[in-house]
């Protein structure tokens, strides 16, 4: 919850401007050829923002990786319940437990660069301009 | 009657954009609603598509009201300026997507598809993007997407705007010959009075969210109902404060009835036409003549000629 809450602004970021340039003129158009309302999102709003939609998810993905303070102070870090790697790699940590946190670290490292080469692929011309 | 608009208003905020607008489109016809900007001319295209909801007032559509009908159940096809064209799908997939929407047997839609394409001459473009179209073959595209559907009314609004001034001829005469062949009840918006001219069989002036006039190309430039209609949809000059055509202007060398004299400060020659700055009294005033009158009466700038208007023209309104 915690995660979603800070790196759902990152998906609105990528697809709002997307959507704001598209205008709404072939939602329109496809209202006048006959296209209910879920017609028309499906068939021309979601195609027209997938790159954007996707690339927005991957770099909340990457996001909700690092992220520490806000899953940290809400979900009370109950081992092997609500605890995230983050907060695993802490936790082990101050177990002077190093080789699992250091482990766990470089997963997140790999998964995040992947991530990253992710969004690189997907990432809209709009925005790689 | 095709289109039947009874009293519509349409507010955005405070501004008015139709004030009591009742108009009525013949089936079969295909009419102009001319007007400059902000007239309300677009917004009463989309109130009759039903794009927008009319606060007062009704629209009826081939003798059902349409006021509370969603623009997906009018039977209506829709030209925007800027095509709309669905980027994601190529040219066929374009013109097919309101009989998907409508779930026609597969065979039926390629076989419409292809006989649209012929008809806006973009067969051999069938499986390209929109993107990869020029602006005229985006805005046929567009054309034949909306004629998929056989709407009972096709709506274009400024359907060449935003193309470059060749391309816009080129498809005028083109819009004129595709409706002789199809015949559907066609509404168009332009602040282009010549497009207008040329292409409507009837025009809708429209200004300030109210109709002005509506009638045949020629009884509006004939017999304007006001000076507003006289000076949108052609040349106009004053003479003796009275509004006139220029080319209603007659010279002459001597005095005639009615005649004033007037001092000739300029001739311009435009090809075929030509046009003479003349001075009247205080007033300026422009006429517009042929090449031929003027060799013959030998007009030069700084010559006084004499001046009358020559078809009997309606007072000016107040």
């Amino acid at each position: 919850m915690a995660t979603i809450f800070v790196s759902i602004p990152l998906v609105v970021r990528a697809v709002a401007p997307v959507l704001e340039e598209i205008g709404d003129d072939q939602e329109q158009a496809a209202r006048t050829l006959g296209a209910g309302p879920v017609q028309t999102f499906r068939r021309i709003t979601l195609p027209s923002i997938r790159g954007a939609l996707a690339y927005g998810v991957v770099l909340a993905a990457a996001r909700s990786l690092g992220e520490y303070g806000a899953v940290a102070v809400v979900s009370g870090r109950l081992v092997g319940r609500t605890q995230t790697v983050t907060l695993l790699v802490q936790e082990r940590y101050l177990n002077f437990d190093q080789e699992t946190a250091y482990a766990c670290a470089l997963l997140l490292v790999v998964t995040a660069v992947l991530a990253l080469g992710v969004s690189r692929l997907l990432a809209p011309k709009e925005i790689k301009r | 009657m095709s289109i039947i608009v009874r009293d519509v208003g349409k507010s955005f905020g405070d501004f008015a954009a139709l004030t009591d607008v009742s108009v009525e489109i013949p089936t079969g016809s295909l009419t102009a609603l001319l007007g400059p900007s902000g007239g309300g001319k677009s917004t009463l295209l989309r109130v009759i598509a039903g794009l927008e909801s009319p606060d007062t007032g009704g629209v009826e559509i081939e003798g059902r009201d349409a006021t509370r009908l969603p623009a997906q159940d009018r039977g209506v096809g829709f030209v925007f300026q800027h095509y709309a064209a669905f980027k994601h799908l190529t040219v066929q997939r374009n013109v097919a997507f309101g009989l998907e929407i409508r779930k026609r047997p597969k065979a039926e839609i390629k076989e419409k598809v292809r006989e649209l394409l012929e008809l806006v001459h973009l067969e051999q473009f069938a499986h390209r993007y929109p993107a990869q179209l020029s602006g005229g073959q985006r805005q046929r595209m567009a054309l034949a997407r909306a004629l998929a559907v056989e709407p009972q009314v096709l709506l274009l609004d400024e359907p060449f705007g935003a193309l470059d001034a060749q391309v816009r001829k080129e498809l005028r005469a083109w819009l004129r010959r595709l409706h002789d062949q199809v015949h559907v009840t066609t509404v168009f918006v332009t602040h282009d009075q010549e497009e207008a001219m040329e292409v409507a069989d009837s025009i809708v002036v429209m200004a300030q969210g109210k109709v002005e006039q509506v009638g045949s190309p020629d009884e509006l430039y004939d017999a304007p109902a006001n000076d507003f209609v006289m000076s949108f949809l052609g040349p106009v000059t004053k003479l003796d404060g009275q509004l006139v055509r220029p080319h209603d202007i007659e010279l002459f060398t001597e005095t005639r009835p009615d005649t004033t004299p007037a001092l000739v400060d300029r001739v311009t020659r435009l090809g075929f036409e030509v046009r003479v700055d003349l001075t009247v009294g205080e007033e300026e005033v422009w006429a517009q003549v042929t090449r031929g009158t003027l060799d013959q009466l030998g007009i030069e700038e700084g010559r006084t000629v004499h001046v009358r208007r020559a078809a009997p023209v309606r007072a000016a309104a107040v």
